[in-house]
């Protein structure tokens, strides 16, 4: 599969990253590579595997009871920044 | 709908689950906290921080999901929604896509008597986001401050079919869903505070037409009366942009509540590819049978077979079986009062004329009965007393009102003001005398015919008997003496 340049803008849009135009066409070749790579996977029949999300498949249930740890109410991030600042996001209206 | 126009809506609704802890950490889901004091680095979003599930929220989800017929899948699959906002630290959202935990329910709605079935499309569960402040702070003009409390609250997002036709319909499906939620327990139905939220999608087609028309989105609607306003004015505005030789775009719109209207969200070249994929973090939710089944054994009766038992079993009013089962409390607190009265009927009368009327008067929510100071046991307690006589209805009404206000069983009550009911008619026979004997001239006329001053001479004995005297005995004894 072959990565445009219009993808690699697309993606870093996307990744909110800041591609200089003049490093566009080597990123999209690089992207192209790697994608290649990752499609040798295509060509092995799987059609008998099951399709999984996980490594670790044997994991059915990492579950915890509704308990609030004792340690809530004092979080550090709370007792020393209060608030989290950002620089101001633009409403939408 | 004018101009031979139909309305497309269907809804999207978030209720917050009503754990004590978050969805993948044990931060506390407590409302007004300090900023930021139930945080740690799962809900902070901080590197190498692992979720781990909840599993009380995942109960809860299936009782929601059963309560509104859907079937539970028996695997959910957790996935990553990923978008750029300050108030998401991770970048991402833990969400269902593809596989939801539930599916295919359904929910009865009736507009003006006439039924519908509204079809869900599915209820998944994700993750509550921080909370932006972009007002009310000095450096408000450069700065968004971001208190993530909220952030990892358990959600679940209950979709709808594009099934219903008019905005009288989405009010009556979302006062359903509100009120499901709340008698299971999983939500408080509030939707000023947003652990209740509503997004509409809203299209118009001509009637007739089988083609569904563009759709907006329309966002902020919370408060429960805005869902009606907010959808009529998108539909009489995409009405008329078609009417005007416009073309609907297919767009977000928020709703001004103070201007009455919705506004486009203009898009900041916000991109709408989430790029869903499945979070390598959780595996996969695996509900048995044997888990959804323990849930269906906890659940209570909806209020919809509640009120179908109590017009059914009890002979009430759909009315008055409406009025009874409006909260899960009330419902509860009437039941138990016909269970320990063996009265239906007389019980849904003191609930609804007095108890209802107390309740109202000191702004008690009905949500919550648990403090009331009458208790269904002292009700059905009173109910027996008018019934074996020892008190009259209508002393009954005072006794009523002094347990509201002092909590007293009504047998307490009556001992101490003396209230009793005299039935001896010996004692009754003598006021009845004192009373025709002190009304000379009225008994004469009544001799004479004007038998319509029956009533005067019975108030005449209540008033010398304080309203003791047992109201059957003293009609007795009063056509008696005034035959003559």
């Amino acid at each position: 599969m072959k990565i445009s340049e219009a993808d690699v803008e697309y993606v870093a849009k996307l990744a909110n990253l800041e591609v200089a135009p003049g490093e566009k066409k080597e990123l999209a070749e690089q992207l192209s590579r790697i994608v290649e790579f990752v499609d040798q996977l295509n060509k092995l029949d799987v059609s008998a595997i099951e399709p999984t999300a996980q490594v670790v498949t044997s994991v059915k249930h990492a579950i915890r009871d509704d308990r609030v740890s004792p340690r809530t109410g004092s979080s550090d991030a709370g007792k020393t920044v209060k608030l989290f600042k950002v620089p101001k996001v633009i409403t939408e209206r | 709908m004018a101009n031979n126009y139909e309305a497309v809506i269907g809804l999207e609704c978030h209720a917050q689950l009503l754990t004590n802890s978050k969805l993948f950490c044990s931060c506390s889901t407590r409302f007004g906290e300090a900023p930021n004091m139930n945080t740690c680095p799962v809900c902070l979003g901080l590197p190498g921080a692992l979720p781990v599930l909840n599993r009380l929220a995942v109960s809860m989800a299936i009782k929601a999901g059963l309560g509104v017929n859907c079937r539970i899948n028996p695997e959910a699959q957790w996935s990553r929604k990923n978008y750029f906002y300050p108030d998401l630290p991770k970048g991402y959202q833990i969400t269902q896509y593809d596989r939801p935990l539930a599916q295919q329910g359904h929910i009865e709605i009736s507009v003006d008597g006439v039924k519908k079935t509204v079809r869900i499309n599915r209820i998944h569960m994700e993750e509550d986001a921080g909370k932006s402040l972009h007002e009310g702070f000095s450096d408000s003009s450069r700065n968004t401050h971001l208190d993530f409390n909220r952030s990892g609250v358990p959600l679940i997002e209950i979709v709808t079919e594009p099934d219903l036709r008019s905005s009288a319909e989405a009010y009556d499906y979302l006062s359903r869903l509100k009120e499901i939620l709340e008698y299971l327990e999983v939500n408080d139905g509030n939707m000023e505070e947003g652990s209740l939220r509503c997004d509409a999608n809203v299209s118009v087609r001509r009637a007739g037409e089988e083609k569904f028309g563009t759709r907006t989105e329309l966002k902020n609607i919370n408060s429960f009366r805005f869902v009606q306003k907010a959808i009529d004015y998108e539909v009489a505005r995409q009405i008329d942009v078609i009417e005007t030789g416009g073309r609907i775009v297919q767009e977000t719109r928020l709703w001004n509540s103070e201007e009455e209207r919705t506004v486009s969200m203009r898009s900041k070249e916000e991109a709408h590819d989430y790029r869903y994929f499945p979070d390598p973090d959780l595996p996969l939710l695996v509900v048995d049978n044997e888990w959804v089944e323990t849930v269906r054994h906890s659940m209570p009766a909806l209020p919809e077979e509640r009120r179908r038992r109590l017009v059914q079993e009890y002979a009430l009013s759909e009315y008055d079986a409406g009025v009874l089962t409006a909260t899960r409390a009330l419902s509860d607190f009437f039941e138990e009062t016909v269970k320990r009265s063996g009265q239906p009927k007389t019980a849904a009368n003191w609930i609804m004329g007095d108890l209802l009327r107390f309740y109202k008067e000191n702004n008690v929510d009905t949500k919550d009965l648990s403090q009331s100071p009458v208790t269904p046991e002292m009700l059905a307690d009173m109910i027996r007393l008018v019934e074996n006589g020892t008190i009259s209805g209508k002393i009954a009404k005072t006794v009523m009102e002094e347990m509201y206000k002092t909590g007293k069983p009504a047998q307490e009550i009556i001992e101490e003001k003396g209230l009793v009911q005299i039935s001896n008619s010996g004692e009754i026979e003598k006021i009845v005398d004192k009373v025709l004997e002190d009304n000379a001239k009225p008994v004469e006329q009544y001799r004479a015919g004007k038998t319509g001053s029956f009533g005067f001479f019975v108030g005449q004995v209540m008033k010398a008997t304080g309203g003791r005297a047992n109201p059957q005995t003293v009609n007795d004894l009063l056509r008696k003496k005034l035959a003559g």
